[in-house]
This record gives structure tokens, C-alpha cells and sequence, in this order.
């Protein structure tokens, strides 16, 4: 417990506004026409992709309020947002969305504009190291139901080179290869 | 069959069981058999519904039958099928007011549901102190008076207009009353209508047309009803013709008097915003479709400008005219007073009356007017000059507040919907439009589409209430809003913000429903008799309401209204009389002194006092105002006057009859120890 009288700063309910310069009015426009962005503007805020969502307890930044935000232009704060990275793209809430808005697809969207600008976690780049280098993001190490089974330990056959020759040329390849 | 004495009581008793509302609680055939010995009863049934046709066949049968002097029923309140009962027993030869009927439901099973052994004690002293009440009840008759073929309709907004044209399509005389100058109300100031965005005025300037036209209507504009009278199955009215100083049927319309006249006011059509000539026409589909000269603004009066009148080639302008009363009498009539909106100085938290740039939707109405003062043009008031760049409407301004107007405005989301729309369509992305509103209702046929529509059009809606609202330097506006749907606080800025105001009742409304005997709801708008089933029926008999006058209404709504209304004056007068029952005060001569006390606290003014013939005073009840509220004959000194049908004898016996079976049930428990009845 705080002693009375103690506090010299504003206490932590006072929130900053946002200003309205700081919002980027063009951020829905720009959602709405990436694929399956249409319906964005539909939105009417009922928060049931919220409800819908099976992890999204955990979020600091709820899905409606991530739409809500793309609407309105808080356009920083949704792509640095580690919760769209954090979607299971279970597409629980694009199903159940009463307006169509394809939810789960324009956080698809979101995640393309924040790797485009840089604004990617770790985590996620080495992901993609790991599918251009192997070909594949998991590889089978020690499989011991194969031993079982009197298996040979290489999966007989699996070519991973054409993968890796795709995955090379495209935005996850640009990706790894430290550009953008 | 025995011989039946002339004076003997044969009284009916019809227990309902009403489903299970009250045979639910109590036993009904049980009821129904404790009262076969009751004395004066001579027959006594239980029914499942006795409101249903098994039901009032019975009732017929056994009045005929038993040769039945009175009729008891013990099931819902009277309010709901008393007048079917009486007419029953009307039709098989009883007077109808020889039926008294016991509440069992609201009075007793609905109360003691939860206990059915008192339910049922009380359930069998309110039938006996009904069959103690028939056995005093009298017959009474009716009197009919005649009713004019002709109706007065007060307000010409969309619901007087419909209701007029509907009225005067079935043959029936209309008088037209409207206070402005021209009919229209507040539709003639809109330029689209949601949610089909048709032009209003495309849409109502035949009606006003056809106003103007009809054989059957008399347009009595720039008007006012000063006092209504009941005059037994009719209403006189005085109506007060004010002076619009030029000639109706001399103006050609040519607007000579309009361009030479130097004198302005403020324009009231515009809701304030600019000015107008102190002589001209408020828009052009007015009807009357003619200049009109206002007094206020006017100079003739203070320094004898003249110009007009010399300018006008038809010399259809004269500043000596008088108003004008006329008197009129009308077999109904139908208030449709409309709304006006919320004055914005009552907002100051909105910046109301303080920033110029804060205006009411009304106004923000007739900027996008093709004839208001911007031509359809979105301009910064006051010199109209600029377009802004960013707007801000505010819904629910004053509305759904307990600090200002409890209720919703009904129509405001709608029409601020319409007004984005329409700004989009003009405009663009060069207005940023958002909307700052806590619920949005659009609950009409179509509306949902219309709001998703305009969602799609890129207008922003944020949900949360502004604060702090403060006019900049440069005139704009900045608020704070929490936006519930981000999560976040905002703080705004907008270059003009519009309020969605909230709605009165037209000023006068309450004075003209007193003159008239209508109650008043919150706010002060006019009551129906029944919010779902008598809409447009009043209290007053032969008074009726619709539209906005009632409550908030948007035009589907209003001309809905002004059907039903017309409707329902039409029976109304069509019949050509009306029943009068007589269940009213009436004087014994010989016991009334003359003290005039009744007269005093009659809130109908039905009593009068007159001179007898040895000049002392007597009081005289008009049946006609006598509504039966019985005050009179509890003032009464001497008991002289009476309120039939529930005379002091007949309450009397009611209750002595009530108290005198619970104490028999006493007595009874008393010595038997048991449950008697
Ligand atoms: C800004 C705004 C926009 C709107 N847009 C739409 C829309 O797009 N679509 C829609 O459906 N609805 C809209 N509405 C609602 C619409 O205006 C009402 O539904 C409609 O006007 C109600 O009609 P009314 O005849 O009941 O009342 P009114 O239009 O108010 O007419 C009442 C008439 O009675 C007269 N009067 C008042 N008192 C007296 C008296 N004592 N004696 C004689 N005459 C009297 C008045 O002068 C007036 O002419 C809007 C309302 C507002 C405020
Ligand atoms: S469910 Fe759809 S409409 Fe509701 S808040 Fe989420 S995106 Fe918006
Ligand atoms: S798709 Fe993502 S945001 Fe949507 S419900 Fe699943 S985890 Fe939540
Ligand atoms: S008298 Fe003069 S001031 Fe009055 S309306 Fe006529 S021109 Fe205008
Ligand atoms: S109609 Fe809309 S703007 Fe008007 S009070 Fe109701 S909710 Fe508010």
C-alpha cells in the first residue's frame, strides 16, 4: 500500500489521449484494399471476434480493439503489436464476425505490412531461417517410433531442394537473407 | 318453476378461472358452490374463461333462463371486458349496469399466489361484497347527441396533412389549423429523407398540393385554436386569424415586395442561421403559396416604411388588418403538433450558443438544402466562406441524459446517418466525417442497411461521449473522447461539430392539451389512452393525437399516425352521435342547499349553480363534461349529489357486504375451529 501524500507524479489512471494528428487516416484505406480487407469497414464494434478468440484473454490489445484501431489509424501501435503475431489463425473470429469483416485474413494482412517494414520479432525470422535453410521447419531427429517400427532413420526420398529454391525467392527469403 | 316476486334479488354468479391466473391459485368450482345459499343468489357457475363465447353463452342463458335482476363476475379487472359483459347482459333484456363485477386476479390471485389459502378467503368476501353491491344497482340509460360531420385538425406538419387528406377523402368536412405561415413542418425543411434518400420535398409538396385543393379542407394558416368548449356531442373552437398582411388571394407570388423591402430578420426557417426580408416566403412549394409579412421585422410600424405595398402591382398588401377570431364547430379533433428541437444555449458543456461552430443538426439540415442559405453548400457559419476539412456529430446531445431530456430523440441516428451520407456524396474524402455516438439506433425497415452503407463510405464512429470541450484559437474544436471500441482516450479536433439535439414537445403543447383534457407524458408530450392498443385515442372522447406531438417520431412513423388518427376520428363523427352512458353526478332538488361546494372541486367545471324560482341556488351537472370522478359527492354536505352507480349506498354495501363475510369466516373459525368457507 502507497503511503497517502506520497505521490509527486500523476497517478497511473490518468491516461494520455491520443492526439488526432497522430492518427493515420489512410491506415484503413490501405487495410481495405489488401486482400480480403474489404469488409473492414463494416465493423460496428461488437467484440465478438474478442469473445470468439480462444487465447485472446491473454492479449493486451483485444481483436476488435486491433480492427477498431486499423479503423480509426492507430497505425503504429497495430503493426508493432505482438499480438497479431500471436494468433493462432484459428479463424474462430472471422467465422462468427455478424458483419463478415474477415478478421483472422487482415491480420494475415497485417503481418505482410509489418514484415515489410521491418517490424518483425526474432522468433518469427528464425522461423523462416529454418524452413530456407532445411526446407522444411521441422526435421526428424532420433525418431524412435521409426526405430521401432525397423525403419530407416532418413525419411527415404524427401527432397527438400525445390522448397528451398522457391522459399529463396520470395519475402521470406528477402527475410533471412537480412534484407527486408 | 316458482312463482318470482317482483322485488325479489335473483343474482347470477360467474366465477372465471381465467387459465390458471386464478383457478391456478384458488379452487373456482369450489367458490362458485359456497355461494349457491347466499342469499339473493340464485344461480352460481365456475367457467375456464368466461370472457370466451362458452362463457358468454352462459352468462346469456342464465339471465334468461333464472330471469336474472343482477349479474355477478368474479374474474379479471373491469377494465378489460366489463364493457363485453354489459353489453350482454344488454342484449338479453338486463340493464347493463345491473352487473358488478369482482376483481379476482389483480386484486387477489396475483397478489396471493404464493399463499392459496388466504387467496381464497379474500377471493370469497370480494364476491359477496359484489353480490351486496348488485343487489343496490340501478338501471341506467344513455343519451345521444348528435355529432358534426367535420373534424379539426391541429398542426399541418406530415401527420395533419395526412390525417386532413385521409379525413377529407372520406367526405368528411377538415379545418386545418396551422401557427406558421405556410403547412409543411418540419419535413418542408429537409432536403433527403432516410434511409431511401428520396427528396422530402418531391415527396410532400403534393400533399401540400393536394391540401391546397381538396373541396373537403379548409386551410386555416398563420392560426391558432384559442379555446376549445364540449358542447354535448360536438366541440366549439375559437380560432385567432393572425394578420399575415398580404392578401391570400390577391398575391400573385411576383416577389416585388421581397427584393424592394429594406427591413430583415433573423430567419426562423433557416433555424437562425442568416437573415430574410421582413416580408417574404419560407421556401418555394410554400402553401399558401404566397408572401407573408412579419410584424416583428417589419418597420412600417416604427419609422411608416411603406415599399412594399407601393412596390406590390396588385395592392395585395395592407398594414391595417386586424387579427381575426372565428368560431367553428367540429364533431372531432386531432392534435399533431410535432416537436421542435432542444434550444442549444441549454448545452453550454457543448459549447451551445457560445462556439460558432457548434450547430444543431437542424441547422446542419438546411446547409445541405439546395434553397437554404449555402445552396447545399457545407460552409463555416457565419460567413459561409469556407468548407471545413473535419466534422464531428455529436448524437444523443441532451437526449438520454437525466441532467437534460431522459428520452431517446427516436429519429436522431437516423437522420445524422443521412447527413454523412449526404456530406460523403458531396464531399468526399475532403470532409474526414466521424460520429460520436452510444448506441445506434436504426431499428426501421432498411435502416440497418443504410447504416452499414454509411460505415462502408469511410465515415468514423467512435463509441463514448465527449468531454472538455473547448473552442481554438482559429475557431475549431477539440473534445476528448474515450473510444470504448479502441480502448483508448482520443483527443479530437474539428473544424465544425453538429449536434443531434434533443426533441421538445412544440411550445404551446402543454396549454393545448389542457384546453383539450389530454394528459401529458414525461417531457410534456401528449398521452395516449393506451401505448399499444389505443395509440392515437385520448381520454377525451372525440380527441386524438399522432405524430411527433405524442412522442419522437420519425415520418414513416408520423403518417402511420396521421392515418390512424384519421381513422379513428372518422368512426368517431361518422356514427353522427355519440352514446352518452349516464352513470354520472346527478342533484337531488329538494336536499341541495345551494352551497356551491361541488362546484369548487369539479376539475371537469360540469357543475354549474343556478337560480330556483325563490332565487335560491342550486347546483346543475352537465352529463356531458361529467366525467364521474365522484368528488362532488364526497364534498357533498347534505348528500344531494350523487354519482350513479357508485352512490354512497352502493359502496357501502359492497364493503359492509365484504367485512360482514370475513367476520361470519371469524365467527365460524371461531366455534367450529375449522376452515368455513
Ligand atoms: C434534423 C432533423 C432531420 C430529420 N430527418 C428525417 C428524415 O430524414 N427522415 C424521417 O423520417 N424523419 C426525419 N426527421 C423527423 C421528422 O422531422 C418528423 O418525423 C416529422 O416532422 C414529424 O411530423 P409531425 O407532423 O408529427 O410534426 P412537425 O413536423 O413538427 O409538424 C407540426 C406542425 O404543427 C404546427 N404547430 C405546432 N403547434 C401548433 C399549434 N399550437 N397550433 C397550430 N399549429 C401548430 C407546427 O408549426 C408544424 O407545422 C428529422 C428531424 C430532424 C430534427
Ligand atoms: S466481430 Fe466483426 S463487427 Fe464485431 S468487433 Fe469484431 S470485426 Fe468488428
Ligand atoms: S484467428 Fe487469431 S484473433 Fe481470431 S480467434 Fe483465432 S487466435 Fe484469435
Ligand atoms: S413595409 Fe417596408 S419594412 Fe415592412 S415589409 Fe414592407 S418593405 Fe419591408
Ligand atoms: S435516436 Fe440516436 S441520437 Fe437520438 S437520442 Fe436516440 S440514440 Fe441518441
Amino acid at each position: 500500500m502507497t503511503e497517502i501524500g506520497e505521490k509527486k507524479e500523476l497517478p497511473d489512471v490518468f491516461i494520455d489521449p491520443i492526439d488526432m494528428s497522430e492518427l493515420d487516416r489512410g491506415f484503413r484505406k490501405e487495410i481495405q484494399s489488401m486482400p480480403n480487407g474489404e469488409e473492414l469497414s463494416a465493423c460496428f464494434a461488437c467484440s465478438t471476434c474478442t469473445s470468439a478468440c480462444p487465447i485472446a484473454n491473454i492479449w493486451e490489445i483485444k481483436p476488435h480493439q486491433l480492427i477498431r484501431m486499423i479503423i480509426l489509424g492507430i497505425r503504429e501501435k497495430v503493426l508493432s503489436s505482438k499480438e497479431i503475431w500471436l494468433c493462432l489463425t484459428c479463424f474462430e473470429c472471422q467465422e462468427r464476425c455478424p458483419q463478415g469483416v474477415r478478421v483472422t485474413d487482415i491480420f494475415f494482412d497485417c503481418k505482410n505490412l509489418a514484415t515489410e517494414e521491418g517490424m518483425i520479432p526474432a522468433s518469427i525470422v528464425a522461423l523462416g531461417k529454418e524452413l530456407i535453410e532445411k526446407g522444411q521447419l521441422y526435421t526428424v531427429t532420433a525418431d524412435w517410433e521409426r526405430e521401432d517400427l525397423d525403419l530407416e532413420p532418413d525419411v527415404p526420398g524427401l527432397s527438400t531442394d525445390a522448397v528451398k529454391r522457391v522459399l529463396g525467392s520470395t519475402r521470406t527469403g528477402r527475410l533471412v537473407k537480412g534484407g527486408r | 318453476m316458482p312463482k318470482k316476486k317482483k322485488d325479489e334479488h335473483r343474482i347470477g354468479v360467474f366465477i372465471c378461472s381465467c387459465g390458471t391466473n386464478i383457478g391456478g391459485v384458488i379452487n373456482v368450482r369450489k367458490l362458485a358452490r359456497d355461494f349457491k345459499d347466499y342469499p339473493g343468489v340464485s344461480f352460481t357457475t365456475s367457467n375456464m374463461f368466461t370472457c370466451s363465447k362458452d362463457g358468454q353463452d352462459k352468462i346469456a342463458d342464465m339471465i334468461k333462463e333464472k330471469e336474472l335482476t343482477g349479474v355477478v363476475i368474479g374474474a379479471c379487472t373491469p377494465k378489460l371486458h366489463e364493457q363485453l359483459f354489459r353489453e350482454i347482459l344488454e342484449e338479453n333484456g338486463l340493464n347493463p349496469f345491473r352487473l358488478a363485477q369482482a376483481n379476482l386476479r389483480e386484486h387477489d390471485t396475483w397478489v396471493h399466489g404464493d399463499n392459496p389459502e388466504v387467496a381464497y378467503k379474500v377471493a370469497y368476501d370480494l364476491v359477496a361484497g359484489a353480490i351486496e353491491r348488485a343487489k343496490t344497482l340501478e338501471d341506467i340509460g344513455f343519451e345521444e347527441y348528435p355529432v358534426d360531420k367535420s373534424v379539426l385538425v391541429i398542426g399541418a406538419g406530415i401527420a395533419g396533412i395526412q390525417s386532413a387528406l385521409d379525413l377529407a377523402d372520406k367526405g368528411i368536412k377538415v379545418y386545418l389549423v396551422e401557427k406558421y405561415t405556410s403547412i409543411g413542418g418540419y419535413m418542408a425543411r429537409l432536403e433527403k429523407t432516410f434511409p431511401t434518400l428520396d427528396c422530402s420535398m418531391c415527396i410532400l409538396s403534393p400533399k401540400l398540393s393536394a391540401v391546397e385543393r381538396h373541396k373537403n379542407i379548409e386551410l386555416l394558416s398563420y392560426s391558432e385554436v384559442i379555446e376549445t368548449e364540449r358542447d354535448y356531442g360536438n366541440f366549439k373552437v375559437r380560432i385567432k386569424k393572425k394578420p399575415r398582411y398580404v392578401s391570400i388571394d390577391d398575391c400573385i407570388n411576383c416577389g416585388a415586395c421581397e427584393r424592394n423591402c429594406p427591413a430583415t430578420g433573423l430567419d426562423e426557417w433557416n433555424l437562425g442561421l442568416g437573415e430574410r426580408k421582413a416580408v417574404y416566403t419560407p421556401f418555394p412549394q410554400a402553401v399558401p403559396g404566397v408572401y407573408f409579412l412579419d410584424k416583428e421585422s417589419c418597420t412600417h410600424w416604427t419609422d411608416g416604411c411603406t415599399i412594399c405595398a407601393e412596390k406590390c402591382p396588385r395592392d395585395a398588401i395592407s398594414y391595417d388588418v386586424e387579427p381575426e377570431e372565428i368560431e367553428l364547430k367540429v364533431g372531432a379533433i386531432v392534435a399533431a403538433t410535432g416537436f421542435v428541437e432542444m434550444d442549444i444555449e441549454e448545452l453550454p458543456e457543448y459549447g451551445g450558443g457560445k462556439f460558432a461552430h457548434v450547430l444543431t443538426a437542424g441547422q446542419y439540415g438546411r446547409l445541405l438544402s439546395l434553397v437554404g442559405p449555402t445552396e447545399g453548400k457545407i460552409l463555416l457559419p457565419p460567413g459561409f466562406e469556407q468548407s471545413p476539412k473535419r466534422i464531428a456529430y455529436i448524437n444523443c446531445a441532451g437526449s438520454r441524459d437525466e441532467n437534460h431530456r431522459p428520452w431517446c430523440c427516436n429519429f436522431g441516428c437516423m437522420y445524422t446517418l443521412r447527413h454523412a451520407e449526404m456530406t460523403h456524396r458531396l464531399y468526399g474524402d475532403d470532409i474526414d466525417q466521424w460520429i460520436v455516438y452510444h448506441e445506434l439506433r436504426a431499428g426501421g425497415k432498411e435502416y440497418e442497411q443504410f447504416y452499414r452503407r454509411v460505415r462502408e463510405s469511410g465515415v468514423q464512429f467512435v463509441r463514448g461521449f465527449p468531454s472538455d470541450m473547448v473552442e481554438e484559437k482559429d475557431g475549431s474544436i477539440s473534445f476528448s473522447v474515450f473510444d470504448q471500441g479502441t480502448g483508448s482516450l482520443l483527443r479530437l479536433n474539428f473544424d465544425m461539430v453538429v449536434l443531434t439535439m434533443a426533441v421538445d414537445p412544440s411550445p404551446g403543447a402543454a396549454h393545448l392539451g389542457h384546453m383539450l383534457g389530454v394528459d401529458r407524458s414525461e417531457g410534456g408530450f401528449m398521452k395516449e389512452l393506451h401505448p399499444k392498443l389505443e395509440p392515437v385515442n385520448t381520454k377525451s372522447r372525440g380527441i386524438f393525437i399522432a405524430g411527433a406531438c405524442q412522442s419522437p417520431k420519425d415520418i414513416p412513423a408520423s403518417v402511420a399516425d396521421g392515418k390512424a388518427a384519421a381513422s379513428a376520428a372518422a368512426s368517431h363523427v361518422l356514427k353522427g352521435k355519440v352514446r352518452v352512458q349516464m352513470d354520472k353526478a346527478v342533484v337531488d332538488e329538494t336536499l341541495c342547499i345551494g352551497c356551491g361546494l361541488c362546484e369548487k372541486v369539479c376539475p371537469f367545471t360540469a357543475i354549474s349553480m343556478t337560480l330556483r324560482d325563490d332565487e335560491s341556488q342550486l347546483a346543475e351537472v352537465s352529463s356531458i363534461l361529467c366525467t364521474g370522478c365522484g368528488k362532488c359527492q364526497v364534498v357533498c354536505p347534505t348528500g344531494a349529489i350523487k354519482r350513479k352507480h357508485f352512490t354512497t349506498e352502493q359502496i357501502e354495501a359492497e364493503v359492509l357486504g365484504l367485512i360482514s363475510a370475513h367476520r361470519k369466516r371469524e365467527q365460524a373459525e371461531k366455534t367450529s375451529g375449522g376452515v368455513s368457507s
